[in-house]
């Protein structure tokens, strides 16, 4: 019940003005425990540039002191080496340069001679592997041992007695815990904690690395070395500065990519930013123009879109109209081929008997009627195959052997019939005319009685009888007849005959040539 | 029962301030559909209760008869019940879950009030013993008496001294006899007499015809926007 008596509320909407100052409350909060992460991760970046600096520094101390005791000693050549050396002998032990160094040092001091503290040193990190001493301990032990003191040695517990070591020179020690320990180094490097060692070792090379950078900018930046220590306070405040910037950055690309359509000219996106100033509306004046203007672009912009999609759709039916008209035409062309009267002849043709190379090759002809490429180059291949099978066939009935022809000699025997024909005739004319055989003189021929019935016509006039004779025998060739003469007229019967024969047989030949069945049969 | 909506002020805001027409129109249905309510409600507002004469409005200043010059208990009046009976379409103040109740029926009369509550909570008036360890000892008796450990008793005990315990009981189960309380929800708090049954006799056209004028509203709003700026739809 209000105040104001009973109510029964119709609509009603959540009011969430406090939640959102409770929210805004929580998110301050937030944001202070954010600021206050960033500041830790400001003071453990700034403390390890401290150590990085110290550790180079220390670093590089040992290292210029190693150099000058062996310079010292007159092995300016070991100084590069040894330096590789004990580099080297960190990364495989994990044993860690800055142990090395005195180690070695303690080593060359004793033996004057970097190589020969060299193979000490790496019998020390042997033995104290297999030991279990320390590297320190093993080195000073060596090197009493170079100046002839071997109690020390036996401290260790590397197996020998009292007696032993004190009989013992260096060359036989050294020889013994070579022997003895030989790869315990490499053994304890392999191991887990060997690794961790080497990774702590790599580590420790880095953070040096990282020094040695850090006082080269520092260098660049302040010249005097001296300065670090104040200025390296001044350095941490603007490394600060740098880290707070750099959150402020990376807030403001996450709410620039949080709120895509919000420009960083925008109220509410600065509001967004700094959550303790709310966005107030009021404040922001609304361009009505620039509104109206980005919507009638979305509005071109989805105009566009729509009629390009329609674009695309209409050419899609377009091309599925050409392809079901080329469906039809193909259909089209299949049905009307049944038609084709050159296509309908090759199918009867087909039907009928034909020979293997025949049916392909009328195959062919429908193949190249209906362009048919495939089946065309096919059968082609095909009926190329079955000629060459064929022309294997007609060679070998070429090497058959030649048929003989019955018709063969027939002139001959014809001329040899007619000779005998003729000799009968002559035989018979001789027997009514004794004189046979010699030529006819005077006999009245055809052409006196022409010139007879001729003569006095208009194409004769003036000439005699005898004269029209001899011009109507000149005009016919001697056709028909001889000509009256007063000289004895000789008959070559031989002779007619012979052109007789030769008449017939071209008259054959030439019948053969012209293609007559019956003159062609015998050649075939 | 109320239902939320979001952002209605903001739409009421803008229909005042960019189209009052629309906004009057809007109101005018609302109006109209919630006068509805309120008029079956004050149908159901009796001229006299029987068995309550005492409680009866007789035009005298009522003066509290326990706490000096106090307010007394208000007496019926079924006039001012009825001009009671109303609706807002304003803004109530928000209430301690956060809700601002929009258009909202109303019983405004402190007579009213008690007309439509009464015995919601204690359906047989409040019980002669307050301790819940006597309530559970006593029986219900009729008017007058009750049964306490199997003993019929006439008087209040100790723990509630009234020279009329079964006066509760008396008043409440004489408006009962009026009128029956209605729900138009869940819980006891969703029950009255008056606005609540006429809002259950109802039967939800009165939020429905607010939820169409709304939209209506912003419908046509939305349109009008649009055709201004030159965007028609």
């Amino acid at each position: 019940m209000s105040a104001s008596g009973i109510e029964i509320p119709i609509v009603s909407t959540y009011k969430d003005k406090g939640v959102k100052a409770a929210n805004k409350s929580l998110n301050i909060l937030t944001k202070s425990a954010k600021t206050l992460g960033i500041a830790l991760g400001a003071y453990q970046t700034l403390k390890f540039g401290k150590s990085s600096i110290k550790a180079f520094a220390d670093d590089t101390k040992a290292a210029n002191q190693l150099s000058k005791t062996l310079q010292n000693l007159g092995q300016n050549y070991a100084v590069l080496s040894t330096a590789g050396f004990i580099q080297n002998l960190q990364n495989t032990t994990g044993v860690l340069d800055d142990q090395l160094r005195p180690a070695f040092t303690t080593l060359v001091n004793a033996t004057l001679d970097a190589k020969k503290a060299q193979d000490l040193l790496s019998i020390a990190l042997d033995t104290s592997a297999g030991t279990g001493a320390n590297l320190q301990s093993v080195t000073d032990a060596l090197s009493k041992a170079v100046l002839g003191e071997n109690t020390a040695l036996g401290k260790l517990g590397i197996g020998l007695t009292k007696a032993e070591i004190k009989t013992m020179d260096l060359d036989k020690i050294t020889k013994y815990l070579s022997n003895r320990f030989q790869g315990q180094a490499k053994i304890a490097a392999e191991s887990f904690a060997g690794k961790m060692d080497i990774l702590r070792a790599k580590t420790e090379d880095a953070k040096e690395m990282i020094g040695k950078e850090l006082v080269g900018a520092l260098d660049a930046a302040f010249g005097d070395p001296e300065k670090y220590g104040s200025s390296i306070d001044t350095l941490a405040s603007k490394i600060s500065g740098l880290i707070k910037g750099f959150s402020k950055f990376i807030l403001i690309t996450k709410t620039g990519l949080q709120n895509p359509t919000l420009s960083p000219d925008d109220p509410r996106f600065e509001s967004k930013l700094n959550l303790a100033v709310p966005f107030n509306p009021v404040s922001r004046t609304m361009d009505v123009k620039a509104y109206k203007e980005q919507l009638k672009l979305q509005a071109e912009a989805k105009k566009l879109a729509a009629s390009r999609l329609a674009a695309i759709a209409k050419e899609k039916a377009l091309v599925a109209q050409q392809r079901k008209l080329e469906e039809d035409r193909k259909k089209l062309e299949k049905i009307s081929s049944l038609f084709d009267i050159e296509q309908i002849q090759i199918y009867a043709a087909l039907q009928g008997k034909v020979t293997e190379q025949e049916k392909l090759r009328l195959s062919l002809q429908l193949a190249l009627i209906q362009q048919n490429a495939n089946e065309a180059a096919k059968l082609a291949t095909e009926l190329v195959k079955s000629q060459l099978q064929t022309t294997n066939l007609a060679e070998a009935i070429a090497k058959l052997p030649k048929a003989l022809y019955p018709f063969e000699g027939w002139s001959k025997d014809i001329d040899i019939l007619l000779q005998q024909i003729m000799l009968m005739m002559k035989l018979l004319s001789q027997m009514q005319n004794p004189l046979a055989g010699k030529p006819v003189v005077g006999t009245p021929s055809y052409y006196t009685d022409l010139a007879q019935t001729l003569v006095g016509r208009d194409a004769y006039a003036g000439m005699s009888v005898a004269e029209i004779a001899r011009e109507r025998y000149r005009e016919s060739g001697g056709l028909y007849g001889g000509m009256e003469t007063r000289a004895t007229t000789v008959i070559n019967v031989n002779g007619a005959t012979e052109g007789l024969l030769s008449e017939l047989r071209n008259g054959l030949i030439n019948s053969s040539a012209s293609g007559s069945f019956s003159s062609i049969n015998p050649f075939r | 029962m109320p239902v939320e909506v979001k952002g209605i002020v903001e739409v009421q805001k803008a229909l005042k301030k960019f189209a009052p027409d629309l906004y009057k129109e809007m109101n005018k249905e609302i109006r109209s559909a919630m006068r509805e309510v309120v008029n079956e409600a004050r149908t159901n507002v009796p001229n006299q209760i029987q068995g309550l004469s005492g409680w009866q409005d007789q035009g005298k200043e009522v003066v509290s008869r326990t706490a000096g010059k106090a307010r007394g208990f208000p007496k019926y009046n079924p006039d001012v019940i009825r001009k009671g009976l109303t609706y807002s379409l304003g803004r109530s103040r928000r209430n301690n879950s956060g809700f601002v109740n929009v258009y909202r029926l109303l019983n405004r009369s402190a007579a009213g009030a008690i007309y439509e509550t009464a015995g919601r909570k204690n359906p047989d008036g409040r019980a002669p013993v307050q301790s819940t360890y006597y309530q559970n000892q006593i029986t219900q008796g009729t008017e007058g008496y009750y049964f306490y450990k199997g003993k019929k008793i006439a008087r209040a005990t100790r723990n509630y001294n009234s020279n009329n315990p079964f006066a509760g009981y008396h008043f409440v189960n004489s408006i009962d006899d009026e009128a029956r309380l209605e729900s138009i929800g869940r819980g006891r708090k969703n029950k009255g007499r008056l606005l609540y049954a006429a809002f259950a006799k109802d039967q939800g056209k009165v939020t429905k015809a607010t939820f169409k004028a709304i939209d209506t509203a912003i419908l046509k709003f939305n349109s009008s926007t649009k055709r201004r700026l030159g965007l028609a739809a």
